[in-house]
């Protein structure tokens, strides 16, 4: 079976002479459907960047990257965009609602950027709001939303449809510890559901909903590790155990 | 089938491998982008309030412009009403019933007037005794009865305000003219012509009539085709060419205009796209296609655009009722508020639209070209280097000087063309000039280091607004200088005498140059093509003093 993401030899360098910064330096990393992988590191060690380049949003500057099977190398924008709709959900650690549309138009807007009719894509949206218990929220503008619930609906949106890849940058670095776990039970809630989701933390306690916690420094993996036994652990018995 | 598999369905891919393919979305994707970029406009519309109020006043300007350039114009001839020919036959003619009813077989309905001229004591005008149908197919428009009735009788006549001013007369006062007794029954006047001197009365009591003339529709070429023997015919054609012309030339004004507004709404649409960075980077990482982000912005111009056309519009048109009363009197003739160019009114709401649209499409442009990491963490794009247009912008700025000077003031076209030009050429110079400030700022105090250094950063909406106040200063003085030009090249002809005075100068003795200037000045009048009554007048300047005044 294919991963749903993989990384080979991936580098990224930005700007060139005096100010070149070498962000990643042949990173690899193969997460399967299904699997949650917890990314750790200090600051500055490249953690966005590997979520930017594997979810399209930059170009690696060395190395290969593929989603579901597809080399993103040599894609054009536009099919790059597609696939950003249909199979990559992101989510950011703030700012990730668009003001003006209500958080079901919100969880619906990329089917309908897909060509799916509005009411057919908002049907869509509303059960994936319902699966992460917001069904009351659906009608409610970002700014009316809190925190929590906001970075909730980012979730909806970003496996809303049939999305395979779930990445998110520190999704609950703004968040309390409640919200925080809250947003991790539903990424790990998505990932048995067949996704593959990459989640950037800082946070060791949050980092243990994953499977595998990757450990950056410099822009290089340092160690690829389970997870301490996490909060999870407690409520179903793992195959090890 | 549950909504998740209607949508699976629809994307129609094989559960392991992903297929992606080249579509954008179609019209869903445009409507969801569209339905956005209008709950945007809704929430932001104040921030877009000056673009917006200079738009709808570029409109209005231009709404109430047009309809004042054709409408102060007098109809070429206001007796004509809404026929396009008239043919005029003496009354003296021996067969004139003959002759009328030659041209009534050829044109078919046709609408006879007779004209009696009746002298007013101590003044070289007359007064023209009208026997008209006040109903009639074509005349119908040149007569309104202000008060009291049509006159019915042999002795009953209705006369226009100045007449009725001329012979101190009121309804119901009997006028002894031309040995003849007539009551006055009512007060009509002209539509056309408020100055019209007549007096109109009933059908067949114009005996015997100076003239007759026939009102009739007709082709130019069926009308040359047409002979009536030797009778000695006057025909006049009506011609829309002058208000046609006036409307074309405001409307080129209010291109100008709305090419000025244009460059206001870059600078303001580019902010705008700065501020909504962000959500639109998320817009890219959730699958808009570069479409999809230019959409978003060309969306708001377009709203922005349609707004202005359709509240400036009605607010020009609102203007112009009100300002009817005014001109009516300015004008000397009654205004229809409906007689409009719509044509060019239309053209002044398009270009509205089109000038948003165009302003909204750069930024757009843009913003769909920055890259969506960049977009998210709202970083605006790296300023383009400015030689990079610098050749284009002197290339442009050339020809469109060199266009103004082709133009001599006198050809629209040209002056518009050279002015697109000139606004094009400088918004490409623009940043160069910026980033030559830009060197200064090093040494500059704080805050004027801040604001430099700012203007370079934000390079296309400073640039959009250096452009603009460059264009308006251009405007300024190209108007200052070319006005100055021609009052310098123009030479004192006309007085303030109404058209039916004259002014006799007495040559005296002594070298008084007035005859010997005139026909020198006269050639020069018609190349300026001012209007040929000029010519009527006598040749005056300020030296050639009649004799009483010289000391
Ligand atoms: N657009 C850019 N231009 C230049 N350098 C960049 C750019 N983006 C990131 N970098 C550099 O690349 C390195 C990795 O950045 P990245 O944002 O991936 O770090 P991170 O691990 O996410 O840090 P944090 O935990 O603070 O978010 C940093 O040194 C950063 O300065
Ligand atoms: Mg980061």
């Amino acid at each position: 079976m294919t991963a749903a993401l993989e990384l080979r030899s991936v580098s990224k360098v930005y700007g060139d002479g005096p100010t070149e910064v070498q962000a990643l330096r042949e990173v690899n990393l193969s997460v399967e459907a299904g699997a949650l992988v917890a990314v750790m590191g200090p600051s500055g060690s490249g953690k966005s960047t590997l979520l930017t380049i594997a979810g399209s949003l930059e170009d690696a500057t060395t190395g290969e990257v593929l989603v579901g099977g597809l080399t993103l190398s040599g894609m054009s924008r536009n099919d790059r965009a597609r696939l950003r709709r249909r199979a990559i959900g992101y989510v950011f650690q703030d700012f990730n609602l668009l003001a003006g549309l209500t958080a079901v138009e919100n969880v619906a807007l990329p089917l309908e950027l897909d060509g799916v009719a509005a009411r057919t894509a908002q049907a869509a949206g509303m059960e994936a709001l319902e699966q992460l218990g917001l069904s009351d929220q659906g009608s409610r503008f970002p700014d009316q939303l809190s925190g929590g619930e906001r970075q909730r609906v980012a979730i909806a949106r970003a496996v809303v449809g049939d999305r395979r890849l779930l990445l998110a940058d520190e999704p609950s670095g703004a968040l309390d510890s409640v919200n925080g776990e809250a947003v991790m039970r539903l990424m790990r809630a998505a990932c048995r559901r067949g996704v593959a989701g990459v989640v950037v933390t800082h946070d060791a306690q949050l980092a243990s909903w994953a499977d595998r916690v990757v450990f950056l420094r410099d822009g290089r993996v340092v160690d690829q590790t389970a997870p301490p036994l996490g909060p999870e652990s407690l409520l179903e018995p793992s195959p090890s155990q | 089938m549950t909504v998740s598999e209607a949508v699976r369905e629809h994307a129609a891919e094989p559960a392991d491998e992903l297929e992606v393919g080249t579509g954008d979305g179609g019209a869903p994707a445009r409507r969801a982008i569209t339905r956005w970029a209008w709950r945007l406009f809704r929430r932001e519309w104040r921030q877009q309030l000056l673009v917006l109020a200079l738009l709808t006043l570029a409109v209005a300007a231009t709404t109430i412009g047009v309809a004042i350039a054709s409408n102060t114009l007098s109809p070429v001839d206001a007796t004509m009403g809404t026929a396009n020919h008239r043919v005029t036959i003496p009354g003296s003619d021996p067969n004139l019933s003959a002759h009328i009813a030659a041209i009534q077989k050829m044109f078919g309905p046709t609408e006879v007037v007779a004209h009696q001229p009746i002298a007013v004591a101590g003044s070289v005008a007359t007064v023209d005794l009208r026997d008209q149908d006040p109903k009639g197919v074509y005349g119908h428009a040149t007569v309104r009865l202000a008060a009291g009735r049509y006159p019915n009788g042999a002795d009953e006549v209705a006369v226009a305000p100045p007449v009725a001013a001329t012979f101190s007369l009121h309804i119901g006062n009997v006028w002894h003219q031309g040995g003849r007794d007539r009551r006055v029954v009512g007060l009509v006047e002209n539509p056309q012509n408020l100055l019209d001197e007549f007096a109109l009365v009933a059908p067949g009591q114009a005996i015997p009539p100076n003239e007759v003339s026939i009102l009739l529709n007709t082709t130019d070429a069926r009308f040359r085709a047409f002979h009536l023997g030797d009778v000695a015919l006057s025909v006049e054609a009506r011609s829309y060419a002058g208000q046609t012309a006036a409307a074309t030339a405001v409307l080129a004004l209010g291109t100008i205009g709305l090419l000025f507004v244009g460059l206001v709404a870059v600078a303001g649409f580019t902010v705008m796209a700065q501020r909504r960075l962000r959500a639109m980077g998320m817009l890219g990482a959730i699958g808009a296609t570069d479409r999809h982000i230019r959409l978003v912005m060309l969306a708001n111009g377009a709203v922005v655009g349609a707004l202005a056309a359709i509240v400036g519009t009605v607010v020009g048109l609102l203007g112009w009722i009100a300002f009817i009363p005014h001109l009516e009197g300015l004008a000397g003739h009654r205004i229809d508020w409906f007689h409009l160019p719509w044509w060019a009114i239309a053209m002044a709401m398009l270009l509205a639209f089109l000038t948003a649209v165009a302003a909204a499409w750069w930024p757009a442009r843009s913003a769909a070209r920055i890259p969506i990491v960049a977009a998210l963490s709202g970083r605006p794009p790296r300023p383009q280097p400015a030689h990079r247009f610098a050749a284009a912008g002197s290339a442009l700025l050339l020809v469109g000087l060199s266009l103004l000077a082709f133009a001599h003031q006198k050809r629209p076209p040209l002056i518009v063309t050279g002015i697109v030009a000139i606004t094009l050429g400088l918004l490409f110079l623009a940043p160069l000039g910026i980033a030559g400030l830009a060197v200064f700022a090093r040494r500059a105090p704080i805050a004027v280091r801040l604001a430099l250094r700012d203007l370079a950063r934000y390079q296309a909406r400073s640039g959009a607004a250096v452009a603009a106040v460059t264009l308006a200063i251009g405007i300024a003085a190209t108007v200052a200088v070319s006005a100055s030009a021609a009052e310098a090249e123009a030479v004192p002809t006309a007085g303030n005498l109404p058209t039916n005075q004259l002014l006799v100068y007495l040559a005296g003795p002594g070298p008084v140059g007035g005859g010997a200037r005139c026909p020198n000045r006269r050639r020069r009048n018609s190349r300026s093509s001012r209007p040929a009554s000029i010519n009527s007048r006598p040749c005056s300047t300020p030296r050639t003093w009649p004799p009483w005044m010289r000391r």
